[in-house]
Protein backbone atom coordinates (compact mmCIF):
# COMPACT_ATOMS: atom_id res chain seq x y z
CA UNK A 1 0.00 0.00 0.00
CA UNK A 2 2.77 2.54 0.79
CA UNK A 3 4.65 1.49 -2.14
CA UNK A 4 1.33 2.29 -4.57
CA UNK A 5 1.17 5.26 -2.83
CA UNK A 6 4.42 6.14 -2.99
CA UNK A 7 4.84 5.48 -7.15
CA UNK A 8 1.16 7.28 -7.55
CA UNK A 9 2.72 10.29 -5.85
CA UNK A 10 6.07 10.10 -7.79
CA UNK A 11 4.38 9.97 -10.95
CA UNK A 12 1.78 13.17 -10.16
CA UNK A 13 5.15 14.68 -9.33
CA UNK A 14 6.57 13.79 -12.73
CA UNK A 15 4.06 15.01 -14.37
CA UNK A 16 3.80 18.60 -12.81
CA UNK A 17 8.03 19.16 -13.58
CA UNK A 18 8.79 20.74 -16.48
CA UNK A 19 10.40 17.82 -18.35
CA UNK A 20 11.89 17.78 -21.57
CA UNK A 21 9.49 15.16 -22.79
CA UNK A 22 11.24 13.65 -25.44
CA UNK A 23 14.94 14.79 -25.67
CA UNK A 24 18.11 13.53 -24.90
CA UNK A 25 19.72 16.54 -22.90
CA UNK A 26 22.74 16.67 -20.89
CA UNK A 27 23.40 15.73 -17.53
CA UNK A 28 22.93 18.62 -14.88
CA UNK A 29 26.13 20.16 -14.04
CA UNK A 30 24.94 22.76 -11.44
CA UNK A 31 24.81 26.58 -11.29
CA UNK A 32 27.65 28.43 -13.44
CA UNK A 33 29.32 24.88 -14.22
CA UNK A 34 29.31 23.52 -17.32
CA UNK A 35 28.12 26.60 -19.61
CA UNK A 36 29.59 26.55 -23.21
CA UNK A 37 31.95 28.85 -23.75
CA UNK A 38 31.86 32.98 -25.07
CA UNK A 39 34.56 32.88 -27.15
CA UNK A 40 33.72 34.52 -30.35
CA UNK A 41 35.80 33.88 -33.47
CA UNK A 42 36.47 36.05 -35.79
CA UNK A 43 35.50 34.49 -39.34
CA UNK A 44 31.74 34.01 -40.10
CA UNK A 45 31.13 30.66 -41.61
CA UNK A 46 27.31 30.19 -43.01
CA UNK A 47 24.87 27.81 -41.19
CA UNK A 48 25.69 24.51 -42.91
CA UNK A 49 21.97 22.79 -43.26
CA UNK A 50 23.61 18.77 -43.02
CA UNK A 51 26.18 19.77 -40.22
CA UNK A 52 25.05 18.07 -37.01
CA UNK A 53 23.28 20.84 -34.04
CA UNK A 54 25.76 22.24 -31.41
CA UNK A 55 23.27 21.69 -28.99
CA UNK A 56 22.76 19.74 -25.76
CA UNK A 57 19.32 20.09 -25.90
CA UNK A 58 19.64 17.87 -29.75
CA UNK A 59 18.33 14.28 -30.14
CA UNK A 60 20.55 12.07 -32.13
CA UNK A 61 20.82 12.87 -35.67
CA UNK A 62 18.96 16.66 -35.68
CA UNK A 63 21.31 18.81 -38.20
CA UNK A 64 20.93 22.55 -38.57
CA UNK A 65 18.74 22.62 -41.47
CA UNK A 66 15.97 20.36 -39.13
CA UNK A 67 14.86 24.23 -37.79
CA UNK A 68 14.42 25.57 -41.10
CA UNK A 69 12.46 22.63 -42.63
CA UNK A 70 10.18 22.57 -39.00
CA UNK A 71 9.92 26.80 -39.03
CA UNK A 72 8.26 26.22 -42.41
CA UNK A 73 5.88 23.62 -42.10
CA UNK A 74 4.23 25.08 -39.17
CA UNK A 75 4.22 28.21 -40.57
CA UNK A 76 2.10 27.22 -43.37
CA UNK A 77 0.18 25.61 -40.69
CA UNK A 78 -0.68 28.83 -38.54
CA UNK A 79 -0.89 31.24 -42.26
CA UNK A 80 -4.71 30.44 -42.65
CA UNK A 81 -5.44 30.95 -39.31
CA UNK A 82 -3.32 34.14 -38.76
CA UNK A 83 -5.21 35.83 -42.29
CA UNK A 84 -8.54 34.99 -40.67
CA UNK A 85 -7.31 36.67 -37.39
CA UNK A 86 -5.97 39.69 -39.14
CA UNK A 87 -9.19 40.19 -40.75
CA UNK A 88 -10.73 40.36 -37.57
CA UNK A 89 -9.09 43.10 -36.19
CA UNK A 90 -10.22 46.95 -36.19
CA UNK A 91 -7.95 49.20 -38.90
CA UNK A 92 -5.05 50.58 -37.51
CA UNK A 93 -6.04 54.48 -35.95
CA UNK A 94 -5.28 57.47 -38.24
CA UNK A 95 -1.83 59.57 -37.17
CA UNK A 96 -3.25 62.62 -35.53
CA UNK A 97 -1.78 65.47 -37.68
CA UNK B 1 -20.80 -12.83 22.77
CA UNK B 2 -17.94 -12.20 19.95
CA UNK B 3 -20.68 -12.13 17.57
CA UNK B 4 -22.47 -9.27 19.35
CA UNK B 5 -19.40 -7.13 19.87
CA UNK B 6 -18.39 -7.36 16.44
CA UNK B 7 -21.53 -6.32 14.98
CA UNK B 8 -21.16 -3.21 17.29
CA UNK B 9 -17.74 -2.42 16.57
CA UNK B 10 -19.07 -2.86 12.45
CA UNK B 11 -21.82 -0.45 13.21
CA UNK B 12 -19.54 1.75 14.90
CA UNK B 13 -17.51 3.85 12.81
CA UNK B 14 -15.10 6.74 14.56
CA UNK B 15 -14.66 9.75 12.69
CA UNK B 16 -10.94 9.16 12.75
CA UNK B 17 -11.58 5.92 11.18
CA UNK B 18 -13.97 7.26 8.28
CA UNK B 19 -11.25 9.85 7.14
CA UNK B 20 -8.51 7.19 7.30
CA UNK B 21 -10.87 5.06 4.81
CA UNK B 22 -11.22 8.06 2.95
CA UNK B 23 -7.61 8.88 2.52
CA UNK B 24 -6.99 5.06 1.79
CA UNK B 25 -9.48 5.47 -0.95
CA UNK B 26 -8.08 8.56 -2.39
CA UNK B 27 -4.84 6.94 -2.18
CA UNK B 28 -5.84 3.80 -3.81
CA UNK B 29 -7.64 5.67 -6.43
CA UNK B 30 -4.97 7.97 -7.06
CA UNK B 31 -2.30 4.99 -7.31
CA UNK B 32 -4.78 3.22 -9.82
CA UNK B 33 -5.32 6.48 -12.15
CA UNK B 34 -1.30 6.26 -12.30
CA UNK B 35 -1.31 2.51 -13.26
CA UNK B 36 -3.83 2.74 -15.51
CA UNK B 37 -2.01 5.34 -17.36
CA UNK B 38 0.91 3.51 -17.27
CA UNK B 39 -0.70 0.46 -18.35
CA UNK B 40 -2.73 2.37 -21.28
CA UNK B 41 0.17 2.17 -23.42
CA UNK B 42 2.41 -0.55 -24.34
CA UNK B 43 6.23 0.74 -23.34
CA UNK B 44 7.83 -0.98 -26.18
CA UNK B 45 5.79 0.99 -28.76
CA UNK B 46 7.73 4.49 -29.53
CA UNK B 47 4.80 6.00 -30.49
CA UNK B 48 2.68 5.69 -28.15
CA UNK B 49 5.02 5.87 -25.28
CA UNK B 50 4.99 9.55 -27.05
CA UNK B 51 1.81 10.40 -27.44
CA UNK B 52 1.57 9.56 -23.53
CA UNK B 53 4.31 12.36 -23.11
CA UNK B 54 3.53 14.61 -25.16
CA UNK B 55 -0.11 14.21 -23.36
CA UNK B 56 0.99 14.62 -19.84
CA UNK B 57 3.08 17.36 -21.39
CA UNK B 58 0.38 18.99 -22.31
CA UNK B 59 -1.34 18.75 -18.92
CA UNK B 60 1.71 20.01 -17.42
CA UNK B 61 1.57 23.22 -19.55
CA UNK B 62 -1.91 23.49 -18.28
CA UNK B 63 -0.27 22.97 -14.45
CA UNK B 64 1.82 25.52 -14.69
CA UNK B 65 -0.03 27.98 -16.69
CA UNK B 66 -2.51 27.84 -13.30
CA UNK B 67 0.23 27.84 -11.14
CA UNK B 68 1.70 30.69 -12.79
CA UNK B 69 1.62 33.92 -10.66
CA UNK B 70 1.34 37.24 -13.19
CA UNK B 71 2.91 39.60 -10.27
CA UNK B 72 5.98 37.24 -8.14
CA UNK B 73 9.11 38.67 -10.10
CA UNK B 74 11.83 36.13 -10.76
CA UNK B 75 15.04 37.23 -8.16
CA UNK B 76 17.29 39.91 -9.97
CA UNK B 77 21.00 40.80 -8.37
CA UNK B 78 23.54 43.05 -8.20
CA UNK B 79 26.29 44.02 -11.18
CA UNK B 80 28.95 41.74 -8.86
CA UNK B 81 27.24 38.45 -9.59
CA UNK B 82 26.96 38.51 -13.50
CA UNK B 83 28.88 35.50 -14.99
CA UNK B 84 31.67 36.44 -17.05
CA UNK B 85 31.84 35.32 -20.03
CA UNK B 86 28.45 35.13 -20.53
CA UNK B 87 27.91 31.68 -22.16
CA UNK B 88 27.27 31.33 -25.94
CA UNK B 89 24.55 29.00 -26.56
CA UNK B 90 22.19 27.99 -29.84
CA UNK B 91 21.73 24.99 -32.34
CA UNK B 92 24.36 26.17 -34.10
CA UNK B 93 28.68 27.18 -33.62
CA UNK B 94 29.47 30.37 -32.54
CA UNK B 95 31.07 31.32 -35.92
CA UNK B 96 27.71 30.74 -37.67
CA UNK B 97 25.41 33.14 -35.83
CA UNK B 98 23.56 35.71 -37.96
CA UNK B 99 24.79 38.76 -39.16
CA UNK B 100 21.99 41.23 -40.11
CA UNK B 101 22.46 44.70 -41.13
CA UNK B 102 21.06 47.45 -38.33
CA UNK B 103 20.26 49.88 -40.97
CA UNK B 104 17.71 48.02 -43.22
CA UNK B 105 16.47 46.10 -40.20
CA UNK B 106 12.44 46.24 -39.82
CA UNK B 107 10.55 44.15 -37.72
CA UNK B 108 7.41 42.94 -38.37
CA UNK B 109 4.26 42.10 -36.67
CA UNK B 110 1.04 39.81 -37.59
CA UNK B 111 -2.45 38.31 -36.03
CA UNK B 112 -4.10 40.12 -33.81
CA UNK B 113 -2.36 43.44 -33.48
CA UNK B 114 -4.06 46.60 -34.72
CA UNK B 115 -0.93 48.34 -35.76
CA UNK B 116 0.64 46.04 -37.94
CA UNK B 117 3.39 48.81 -39.11
CA UNK B 118 7.42 46.98 -39.07
CA UNK B 119 9.18 48.56 -36.82
CA UNK B 120 12.90 50.18 -37.57
CA UNK B 121 15.26 50.06 -34.83
CA UNK B 122 15.70 53.62 -34.31
CA UNK B 123 11.84 53.43 -33.21
CA UNK B 124 12.28 50.67 -31.07
CA UNK B 125 15.26 52.01 -29.43
CA UNK B 126 13.19 55.49 -28.65
CA UNK B 127 10.39 53.17 -26.44
CA UNK B 128 11.08 53.54 -22.53
CA UNK B 129 13.14 51.19 -21.52
CA UNK B 130 14.12 49.20 -18.25
CA UNK B 131 17.04 47.18 -17.25
CA UNK B 132 17.09 43.89 -15.01
CA UNK B 133 20.49 41.43 -14.03
CA UNK B 134 18.40 37.82 -13.86
CA UNK B 135 19.20 34.30 -14.12
CA UNK B 136 19.37 32.58 -17.17
CA UNK B 137 18.30 28.80 -16.42
CA UNK B 138 19.02 26.83 -19.38
CA UNK B 139 16.99 23.03 -20.04
CA UNK B 140 20.53 21.79 -20.40
CA UNK B 141 21.80 21.77 -16.91
CA UNK B 142 23.71 25.35 -16.22
CA UNK B 143 22.56 28.73 -15.61
CA UNK B 144 24.27 32.30 -15.65
CA UNK B 145 23.80 35.65 -14.55
CA UNK B 146 23.36 38.93 -16.81
CA UNK B 147 22.43 42.18 -17.36
CA UNK B 148 19.64 42.90 -20.24
CA UNK B 149 18.30 46.36 -21.11
CA UNK B 150 14.92 47.23 -23.19
CA UNK B 151 11.64 47.91 -23.86
CA UNK B 152 9.18 45.77 -21.05
CA UNK B 153 7.34 44.08 -23.70
CA UNK B 154 4.10 44.78 -22.32
CA UNK B 155 4.52 48.70 -23.16
CA UNK B 156 5.55 47.20 -26.29
CA UNK B 157 2.06 45.07 -26.53
CA UNK B 158 0.33 48.17 -25.81
CA UNK B 159 1.35 50.50 -28.01
CA UNK B 160 1.05 48.34 -31.10
CA UNK B 161 -2.24 47.20 -30.25
CA UNK B 162 -2.34 44.33 -29.32
CA UNK B 163 -5.20 41.69 -28.39
CA UNK B 164 -3.95 40.75 -25.05
CA UNK B 165 -6.75 38.98 -24.27
CA UNK B 166 -5.41 36.49 -26.87
CA UNK B 167 -3.92 33.39 -25.61
CA UNK B 168 0.00 33.11 -27.35
CA UNK B 169 2.81 35.39 -28.74
CA UNK B 170 5.00 33.95 -31.45
CA UNK B 171 8.83 34.70 -32.79
CA UNK B 172 10.33 34.05 -35.91
CA UNK B 173 13.69 34.73 -35.56
CA UNK B 174 16.44 35.00 -38.11
CA UNK B 175 18.59 31.83 -37.54
CA UNK B 176 15.00 29.91 -38.40
CA UNK B 177 14.31 28.99 -34.79
CA UNK B 178 10.79 29.96 -33.45
CA UNK B 179 8.98 29.72 -30.50
CA UNK B 180 6.39 31.37 -28.16
CA UNK B 181 4.84 32.38 -24.94
CA UNK B 182 1.42 32.39 -23.12
CA UNK B 183 0.58 35.82 -22.67
CA UNK B 184 0.40 36.13 -19.03
CA UNK B 185 4.02 35.57 -19.34
CA UNK B 186 4.28 38.51 -22.15
CA UNK B 187 2.62 40.85 -20.16
CA UNK B 188 4.74 39.83 -16.78
CA UNK B 189 6.52 42.91 -15.62
CA UNK B 190 9.78 41.47 -15.97
CA UNK B 191 9.40 40.64 -19.56
CA UNK B 192 11.26 42.08 -21.95
CA UNK B 193 12.19 43.13 -25.60
CA UNK B 194 15.86 43.05 -25.04
CA UNK B 195 18.27 45.33 -27.14
CA UNK B 196 21.28 45.80 -24.90
CA UNK B 197 23.72 43.44 -23.21
CA UNK B 198 25.44 44.90 -20.18
CA UNK B 199 25.02 48.15 -21.77
CA UNK B 200 26.01 47.24 -24.92
CA UNK B 201 23.93 47.28 -27.70
CA UNK B 202 23.14 43.26 -27.85
CA UNK B 203 26.03 41.69 -29.74
CA UNK B 204 25.24 39.00 -32.61
CA UNK B 205 26.52 36.05 -30.54
CA UNK B 206 23.52 37.09 -27.95
CA UNK B 207 20.77 38.12 -30.60
CA UNK B 208 21.18 41.00 -32.35
CA UNK B 209 18.46 43.32 -33.28
CA UNK B 210 16.98 42.20 -30.40
CA UNK B 211 16.01 38.94 -28.00
CA UNK B 212 12.82 38.53 -26.19
CA UNK B 213 13.91 38.17 -22.44
CA UNK B 214 12.06 36.02 -20.30
CA UNK B 215 13.78 35.28 -16.58
CA UNK B 216 10.38 33.47 -15.86
CA UNK B 217 10.97 31.12 -18.41
CA UNK B 218 13.60 28.52 -19.30
CA UNK B 219 16.27 29.83 -21.66
CA UNK B 220 15.01 27.93 -25.17
CA UNK B 221 11.52 30.22 -24.37
CA UNK B 222 13.91 33.07 -24.80
CA UNK B 223 14.15 33.86 -28.63
CA UNK B 224 17.11 35.63 -30.78
CA UNK B 225 17.66 37.58 -33.58
CA UNK B 226 13.99 38.17 -33.60
CA UNK B 227 12.48 39.21 -36.55
CA UNK B 228 8.50 38.80 -36.32
CA UNK B 229 5.99 38.75 -33.48
CA UNK B 230 2.57 37.83 -33.51
CA UNK B 231 0.35 37.57 -32.04
CA UNK B 232 -2.58 34.19 -31.81
CA UNK B 233 -5.22 32.59 -30.24
CA UNK B 234 -3.89 29.39 -32.73
CA UNK B 235 -1.02 27.01 -31.14
CA UNK B 236 1.93 28.46 -32.02
CA UNK B 237 4.55 25.98 -30.88
CA UNK B 238 8.02 26.34 -31.23
CA UNK B 239 11.33 24.20 -32.33
CA UNK B 240 12.63 22.11 -29.36
CA UNK B 241 8.58 22.60 -28.03
CA UNK B 242 7.81 20.73 -31.36
CA UNK B 243 10.48 18.15 -30.61
CA UNK B 244 8.48 17.00 -26.93
CA UNK B 245 10.75 19.69 -25.20
CA UNK B 246 7.54 20.86 -22.40
CA UNK B 247 5.82 24.19 -24.22
CA UNK B 248 5.07 26.38 -20.63
CA UNK B 249 8.46 25.90 -19.27
CA UNK B 250 8.61 27.98 -16.31
CA UNK B 251 11.77 28.40 -15.03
Amino acid sequence: MLRSATLAILLALVAILPLPAAADAKPATGADRGAPPADTGDQHRPMNMDEPMATGMMKKGMTEGDVKKAEEKRARQLAPMMEKEEASMPPPQKAKP
Amino acid sequence: MKKIMGERFAEYRSPEIERIERRLFLRRGLSLGALALLSGCNITDQESVQNMLLGMSKWNDRVQGWLFDPTKLAPTYPESAITKPFPFNAYYDEDQVPMIDGNDYRLELAGLIRERKPWSLPELYALPQASQITRHICVEGWSAIGKWSGTPFRIFLERIGADTSAKYVGFKCDDDYYSSIDMATALHPQTLLAFRYADQILPAKYGFPMKLRVPTKLGFKNPKHIRAIFVTNEYPGGYWEDQGYNWFSGS
